[in-house]
């Protein structure tokens, strides 16, 4: 209870951790800041009508946003053909960007209404399987032995399956915070809930995630006990 | 660094994943930098208020205008219109990053201000003795119709306005915004009812003046906005 308290009594950021894909490409001015980045001021001039901004943002923003698609529960292909969405509204809604505003959290929340309308599509059959564990290339296998590798795998594996289980609020919210670098107040804006909320669906996300890591982690720590002895 | 750096705890599924660099979209259709954007809106607010000053000024002010008491014009058409245009502004304010006001204070103000109108109508005692009991002689009704039509007519261009002034404005909380939106147009149709009708009985302000503001706010939020969500 006092770590829930504890939780829900101060805004944060999660950054981004190094070595998580393309969203540790670049370095991220912090959303509650202001500090603009190259993004922000390529969208500045892009909004003010300098098409040739455009690129810049995209390269920048757009495997950034196919990870979080991705994360979101969208296949690969999905993912691209949201991104491509999502820049076509970026493109129609760029009259109505904010001066002196990142342009992250807005592009986010755009990206967010178009993973919406792609679920809601009663066309629309959502397919996990983003990517398969045992195609990526883990942090953990660089310099480690094949044990720690193939832990970490399995790591991956249990920890992509959890967040499919989850209920979309939940798994956004942890997405946007733990995966995102979103800071606390931009993840509630971009979602449309208060902090608080915010805090609480991710909490729950992280209790479910820890608690699937931990069934995961206790026979292997069972077998290297018996192994020592 | 905070006291969320224990989700880091958390691995990375996506972490190594192959990323394919995918080229850059082209736009056949052109769409409105942000001064093109900027002139759209100022000319739609712009003919908003022409629309219901103008409307005003043919239908006529109210006949009783000059013996109305200070407090009960303050209360039922200068705080309307206030907040009316005060509600406007804060729709289509960026905020702190670019979204807009936190949803929560967009809600609460969404809710407040058709809340606000009917309260004043409602618990202010009438400037006069209304010429008589309007429900019992069986003559509400027809007045009541007569101002909601009026009401809703006097709302319904500005809304118009608004769906096409705002397309694709609101990134985040584009119902809520676009309800406030709809009860500050509401808003300032029940300030400009208020200001042209006589009728002082709090059971036809209730209902004639009262009903199309929330009627205004639900048209906001349940149609113009899809327009607005970007």
């Amino acid at each position: 209870m006092f770590f829930i308290l504890t939780f829900l009594s101060r805004p944060a950021q999660i950054g981004a951790p190094p070595g998580s894909g393309a969203s540790a490409a670049a370095p991220r001015p912090d959303a509650d800041s202001g500090e603009l980045g190259s993004a922000d001021l390529a969208m500045q001039r892009y909004a003010d009508g300098d098409e040739s901004a455009f690129p810049l943002i995209f390269a920048e923003l757009g495997p950034r946003i196919r990870m979080f698609l991705q994360r979101m529960g969208c296949a690969s292909d999905v993912a691209e053909d949201l991104v491509q969405e999502t820049f076509l509204r970026v493109h129609h809604a760029r009259g109505s960007f904010a001066r002196g505003k990142q342009v992250a959290p807005w592009a986010y929340s755009i990206a967010r209404n178009c993973f919406i309308s792609h679920t809601r599509s009663s066309k629309t059959k959502m397919s996990r399987a983003s990517v398969d564990a045992d195609q990526i290339e883990l942090p953990a296998a660089h310099g480690s032995s094949g044990e720690e590798e193939s832990i970490a795998r399995q790591s991956a594996r249990v920890v992509s399956e959890v967040l499919e289980s989850l209920t979309p609020a939940r798994r956004e919210a942890f997405v946007l915070l733990r995966y995102e670098g979103m800071s606390v107040a931009a993840a509630a804006q971009i979602v449309g809930i208060s902090e608080g909320a915010l805090k609480i669906r991710a909490f729950h996300a992280y209790e479910a995630l820890r608690a699937a890591l931990a069934k995961m982690e206790s026979p292997l720590r069972g077998n290297q006990a018996s192994e020592a002895t | 660094m905070d006291e969320l750096s224990f989700l880091k705890e958390i691995p990375d599924p996506l972490a190594g994943a192959p990323v394919t660099p995918a080229p850059a979209p082209r736009f056949s259709a052109p769409s409105a930098p942000r001064s093109q954007t900027q002139r759209r809106r100022l000319a739609a607010l712009g003919i908003s208020l022409g629309w219901l000053c103008t409307h005003l000024v043919v239908f006529g002010i109210r006949s009783d205008f000059a013996r109305l008491p200070a407090e009960y014009v303050a209360a039922q058409i200068v705080l309307p219109a206030l907040l009316g245009a005060a509600s406007l502004l804060l729709a289509v304010a960026p905020g702190k990053l670019g979204l807009g006001l936190a949803v929560s204070i967009v809600a609460g103000l969404a809710v407040l201000g058709p809340i606000s109108f009917w309260l004043c109508a409602g618990l202010l005692n009438t400037p006069y003795p209304a010429a008589d009991d309007l429900l019992r002689s069986g003559r509400l009704w027809p007045g009541v119709l007569v101002c909601l039509d009026i009401t809703l007519a006097w709302a319904a261009a500005p809304l118009l306005l608004a769906a096409l002034a705002l397309r694709r404005a609101f990134p985040a909380g584009a119902g809520w915004r676009s309800g406030l939106v709809g009860a500050a147009l509401g808003l300032l149709s029940g300030a400009a009812i208020n200001l042209h009708c006589s009728n002082v009985n709090q059971g036809h302000m209730l209902l004639g003046h009262g009903i199309p503001i929330v009627v205004a706010a639900l048209v906001g939020g349940l149609v113009v906005s899809r327009w607005a969500r970007a």
